[in-house]
């Protein structure tokens, strides 16, 4: 599989503190990969240095090929990476079409073609009907959907999910689960941030473990649920020490 | 186009208004004085609005460029015989050089610092332009009616020379003309307001990170906006400085000149391009009634009106008296579906 981005020991220091340590992972194309990890484990910290919101402290990172470490964040998007938030930044005074047309103006400076590209993806993301509705109105599910139709409108090889399923009940959840699945057969590339396990284990190709800053596990959705250090780094030594007695 | 014509029809009509009032129910030199000065602050309002509304970068100091569109036209008018039409252009574009020169780098402030940041600006101009004895220093410049200007001239010669130099013997005439001039301002502001420019400044309104993430340099795109609306300030000076025939540093760049843009914008409705036009009718018009109440000068009643009215609506709709019009349509709208439903 062709690597689409690939990141090469990125260490990120905010003063002595050090939020990521030598991590090193890729994601390929037409791939969902997710990382995961607990709370302060550096997920959101990485995702920025990739996504060029702030240049990492060392490493690389490279996209086709290309090497993008610390460059800005609308280049970035130029060449084919978008991010959403965790949290969900809708352009509140705007309507959730004109949000998602202000995504797909990178590639047009008609305001037609705008309208016209945002209509497709207002459609795939189950939106059509609430086109008019100012963005700040929107119930928190509607947020992020449109906060993924607007990164989708500047037509990203690789989309950034950052936390997106966060605070959603079961049945919203499986929502944005499908919107994925439907996403990578668009062709696209994913890469997640998520916690909340049976969502991300059947949609993810591989799944990456950071704790501490640090790498800890990489590989298939069933291995790292087996994975002794992924088990002990979410549930603790305790936990770990009674599953193996039993 | 018969689209554009429904959707902006309000405008339209604001335009007949204009058009009409000045010949029937407003034919006294009062009233077209105080048309005059409504567009004129509406349309430097428009410009503001450009920076301040849509873009969401609140600008104190839009005095600076309204002064220097005042100045340039007529120092090139007084010492060099130079049509105000192609002084203002030329104000436009040192106005726009001075914004981009300044906030090239200064655009890394953020909100209230970056406002600070406006408004010494224009206290920089002021305090220059009261020193410096080439452009009158403290007297400032009295502009010469234009027979005095080029001694010599007939009259024939004349009536087309106070076209050229936009003289205003007679209002009328000069009215028209800002008017026409208020009218394209409203036409590009609209038009920027619907392209992918002004989606992006909104955008940068709405959150940084967000026009970032979709690929947009806020800095780039707020630099443009400050140099547009720099440009038509500078213009909004120069028929200032044609209509009032005197011009100091303290009468166009101090901070009252600065705050007149915003409080109209404020009040008409900020972020929307009726805002300006709307809040100077008011502002004028309060004005004007305030002074035929009282006799004299107003007394400053209107200022005290003004004051209230604009904390009673920023209380209420911060988006202004369009947001209230907005709020009231949408209700109505709402109604008419409830009742055909």
């Amino acid at each position: 599989m062709a690597e689409l981005l690939k990141i090469e020991h990125i260490t990120k220091k905010f003063g002595n503190l050090v939020a990521n340590e030598d991590v090193s992972f890729s994601v390929g194309e037409n791939e969902i990969v997710s990382l995961i990890g607990p709370n302060g484990a550096g997920k959101t910290t990485l995702f920025n240095s990739i996504a060029g919101y702030y240049p990492p402290t060392e490493g690389k990172v490279y996209f086709q090929g290309q090497d993008i470490t610390g460059k800005p964040a609308y280049d970035i998007c130029k060449m084919g990476i978008t991010r959403t938030f965790q949290v969900v930044k809708t352009l509140k005074e705007m309507t959730v079409e004109e949000n998602v047309m202000t995504g797909a103006f990178l590639h047009t400076g008609s305001r037609r073609q705008a309208k016209k590209d945002a209509e497709g993806i207002l459609e795939m993301t189950g939106l059509l009907d609430k086109r008019n509705v100012k963005g700040g109105s929107l119930t928190i599910i509607d947020k992020k959907r449109v906060e993924i139709a607007r990164a989708m409108a500047t037509r990203p090889k690789l989309l950034m999910l950052d936390e997106c399923m966060a605070g959603l009940n079961q049945t919203e959840i499986k929502d944005v689960m499908n919107l994925c699945v439907k996403l990578k057969e668009e062709g696209l590339s994913l890469l997640i941030v998520e916690h909340i396990m049976e969502a991300i284990m059947p949609i993810s190709d591989r799944i990456v473990v950071l704790n501490a800053g640090k790498k800890i596990a990489e590989g298939l959705p069933e291995e790292i649920v087996n994975n002794e250090e992924v088990i002990r780094a979410y549930l603790g030594d305790r936990y770990n020490a009674e599953s193996k007695k039993s | 186009m018969v689209e554009i014509l429904k959707k902006y029809r309000p405008a339209l009509v604001l335009l007949l208004l204009f058009i009409l009032i000045p010949i029937t129910i407003g034919r006294t030199t009062d009233v077209h004085n105080v048309i005059i000065y409504i567009l004129i602050y509406a349309m430097v309002g428009e410009a503001w609005n450009l920076i301040s509304g849509f873009t969401g970068q609140t600008s104190f100091g839009h005095a600076a460029y309204f002064g220097i569109g005042a100045y340039t036209s007529t120092v090139l008018l007084e010492y060099y015989h130079i049509t105000p039409w192609i002084g203002m252009l030329v104000g436009g574009v040192i106005a726009a050089a001075l914004a981009f020169v300044v906030y090239f780098n200064m655009f890394k402030l953020k909100g209230h610092y970056f406002a600070i940041a406006t408004l010494c600006v224009a206290e920089i101009m002021k305090t220059i332009f009261s020193k410096w004895t080439w452009v009158g220093a403290g007297d400032g410049i009295a502009l010469t009616p234009i027979t005095g200007l080029i001694p010599g001239v007939g009259k024939s010669a004349v009536a087309k020379l106070a076209w050229l130099s936009l003289d205003v013997r007679n209002r009328l005439p000069f009215l028209y003309t800002t008017l026409a001039m208020f009218v394209l301002v409203f036409i590009i502001c609209a038009a920027l307001e619907n392209s992918r420019i002004g989606f992006y400044w909104k955008a940068i309104r709405e959150s940084h990170e967000v026009a970032e993430s979709i690929g947009i340099n806020p800095r780039n795109y707020k630099l443009l906006a400050m140099c547009i609306s720099a440009f038509i300030a500078a213009i909004g000076g120069t028929f200032f400085a044609q209509f009032f025939k005197y011009i100091d540093a303290i009468t166009v760049f101090p901070m009252s000149v600065s705050m007149i843009f915003v409080l109209v914008t404020v009040l008409g409705g900020l972020g929307n391009v009726y805002g300006p036009i709307i809040g100077a009718v008011i502002y004028y018009s309060l004005d004007l009634i305030m002074r035929r109440l009282t006799g004299g000068s107003g007394s400053g009643l209107d200022q005290i009106v003004f004051g209230a009215l604009i904390v009673l609506v920023t209380c209420t709709e911060p988006r202004g008296i369009m947001g209230i019009v907005e709020r009231i349509q949408e209700k109505l709208h709402g109604k008419k579906k409830g009742g055909e439903a």
